[in-house]
């Protein structure tokens, strides 16, 4: 058995034995040299001065392991919030360039209707005490830009979330306003072309001219913008929402296709063809097609660098040409080309890079300007139910939904009262 | 520590708390080295040591407070180096450069190197109790500012590293008695 130990004398005899007198030479200047070049720190930057000498180093302590606790949380958090946004279909697609389809968005005998991505299951979204329409979804799929009716017999420009919730009024008191309402890629502006209602009294048109209004949908808020001079309709934002361009009608010397910043700023003229309009910028931001006059008076199909150069005429018939819209990938052009003055009309798919037109079966849609559906495959249009009556050519009635990868026939979906319709762009 | 070297240190003069340091660097060195058992990371310690005390000095609410506060900085720098020591993993050498040579007997260096061994199997938290409380001579409550955490975790520092050198010395003691039996014969 072992003597019992006398540990602090023990103890204290080791420590005095493995004690020190001197620091090692060199310490103290190396540690004077290291605090030259470090500046004291104001007292409240110290958790000392906020707490106890105790609490302060249990602070520092367990600082790290708070830390490392935290970031370990935040990283499962971040986890799992990816996680629930990838099943609940909740991520949003990129603001051009092929998507998935979503719903479409239908104005049907002046409500707002929203519709499967074959045309059915419709279910009314939003019903005003007037006519409204001319719905459009934003390219991210979250909100609807739509035109309301009002009692005053003007039009308002008011968004709404992509299920009918929040409608809220941008700008009223409008007249003349588009039939297109233009997103910004982001989905936060809105833009188009209308003229302010008039004072009771004066004359609304001609003296007042369509302008273009910028609308703020994550604000609520419009405005025209350019100045009061500024005249022009069919504003489209470059894919990175950095220009408008628009087209200029009637005005004699400025008229032609032009571009401006958002903010009306930086106006210039990319093109001189009369009664421009409807222009579409390519996905890549690198072309726009757009309307304009033709040599014998109608209407054909043009193509302009975004810069105004390299201007050429893409279809030069005695036809007229209408709305062109790109496809997602950029490579081809869908314009309804006019067959009759019945407004009938069939669509034409142009491969840019190539110059072939290939005709879609189905000659009763109408001039309206097409939707391309967000992943490609297909095009909506609009249909005449009775395209051989006379009586009933300005009252068309159905959807009609090609196929682009086999150029079949349509399939035709009868909406009683439709007008027009906007396809959800959702994540791939 | 004058208290007036404190003040005007803490109104950033730095000539001040150099005297400071020279006062200062001997002891630090001293505890640091005894704490980590290692030179080179007692001197990596008090020299960080002493840069933070300098830099957060102007938190220090009562200067008569300074050696304590100094205290705890130190032995929290103390644990950082031992933490490095663990990451580096490296065989190093006991430096004894510039240790106290005192008169003593063969069986006294013979327990000393037991002892050492010993504390050099502990944590540091209990090397770090051990020191403050039998080489510096502070009391519970002391020992327990300058560590930084309760009286009551400082005792059972204290009990564990004495349990555990206690159990060193006796597992020594027991391997040296067949030993001298053997040599009796």
């Amino acid at each position: 058995m072992t003597a019992p130990i006398d540990a602090d004398r023990t103890m204290l005899d080791y420590f005095v034995a493995r004690s020190t007198s001197r620091a090692p030479d060199g310490l103290l200047d190396s540690a004077l040299t290291a605090i030259d070049s470090t500046r004291q720190r104001p007292a409240w930057r110290s958790v000392g001065w906020w707490v106890s000498p105790a609490s302060a180093d249990q602070f520092a302590w367990h600082g790290r392991r708070v830390a490392l606790v935290a970031v370990v949380g935040l990283l499962i958090a971040m986890v799992a919030a990816l996680a629930v946004l990838s099943t609940s279909g909740h991520h949003l697609p990129p603001p051009f360039g092929p998507a998935r389809p979503g719903s479409i968005v239908m104005e049907i005998g002046g409500d707002i209707y929203l519709a499967g991505p074959d045309g059915g299951n419709r279910i009314k979204l939003y019903a005003g005490a007037h006519w409204d329409g001319h719905a459009t979804f934003s390219p991210d799929g979250t909100k609807i830009a739509f035109e309301s009716a009002l009692d005053d017999k003007s039009t308002a420009l008011m968004v709404m979330g992509a299920d009918g919730t929040g409608p809220t009024t941008l700008i009223s008191g409008l007249a003349g306003v588009d039939d297109v309402i233009a997103w910004s890629p982001d989905s936060r502006r809105v833009a188009i072309g209308a003229r302010p209602v008039p004072d009771p009294g004066t004359p609304m048109f001609p003296y007042s001219e369509s302008r273009i209004i910028v609308g703020d949908a994550e604000h609520g808020t419009a405005s025209f913008v350019g100045g009061s001079d500024l005249f022009g309709n069919d504003p489209r934002w470059s894919p990175d929402g950095s220009v408008l361009v628009f087209g200029r009608c009637c005005s004699g010397p400025s008229d032609g296709l032009w571009s401006m910043r958002p903010d009306g700023s930086d106006q210039r003229r990319l093109s001189s063809v009369t009664h421009a309009g409807a222009p579409a910028w390519s996905p890549d931001g690198t072309q726009i097609a757009f309307l304009g006059d033709g040599v014998d008076g109608d209407s054909d199909l043009y193509l302009v660098g975004a810069d105004g150069s390299g201007e050429r005429k893409v279809t030069d018939d005695p036809g007229d040409e209408s709305f062109p819209v790109w496809s997602p990938d950029g490579t081809k052009l869908v314009f309804p080309r006019m067959l009759d003055q019945y407004n009938k009309a069939e669509l034409h798919i142009l491969d840019v890079t190539g110059g072939r037109v290939v005709v879609l079966h189905g000659k009763n849609v109408t001039y309206d300007q097409p939707v391309w559906s967000p992943d490609g495959a297909h095009i909506l249009a609009y249909a005449y139910s009775q395209p051989d009556n006379p009586q009933h050519a300005s009252e068309y009635d159905a959807l009609a939904i090609f196929d682009v990868t086999d150029r079949s026939k349509p399939v035709v979906v009868q909406v009683a009262g439709l007008r027009t319709a906007s396809w959800q762009r959702l994540a791939p | 520590m004058q208290r007036d070297l404190v003040e005007r240190a803490q109104r950033g003069d730095r000539e001040a708390f150099g005297t400071i340091a020279e006062q200062s660097i001997d002891h630090l060195y001293d505890v640091a080295q005894l704490m980590l058992r290692d030179s080179d990371l007692a001197k990596d310690a008090v020299q960080e040591a002493l840069i933070v005390t300098w830099r957060d000095l102007r938190a220090l609410r009562d200067p008569d407070r300074f050696t304590a506060w100094m205290h705890r900085i130190l032995v929290r720098c103390v644990y950082r180096a031992a933490t490095h020591e663990r990451r580096q993993a490296a065989v190093r050498s006991l430096d004894v450069t510039g240790a106290a040579v005192l008169p003593d007997s063969t069986r006294a260096v013979e327990d000393r190197d037991q002892v050492d061994r010993g504390f050099r199997r502990l944590k540091p938290e209990l090397r770090a109790a051990l020191v403050v409380h039998h080489y510096l001579g502070l009391t519970y409550d002391e020992a327990a500012e300058v560590l930084g955490v309760p009286a009551g975790t400082v005792k059972s520092r204290l009990n564990r590293a004495t349990a555990a050198m206690r159990a060193e010395l006796d597992a020594e003691a027991r391997s040296r008695e067949p030993m001298a039996r053997e040599a009796i014969r």
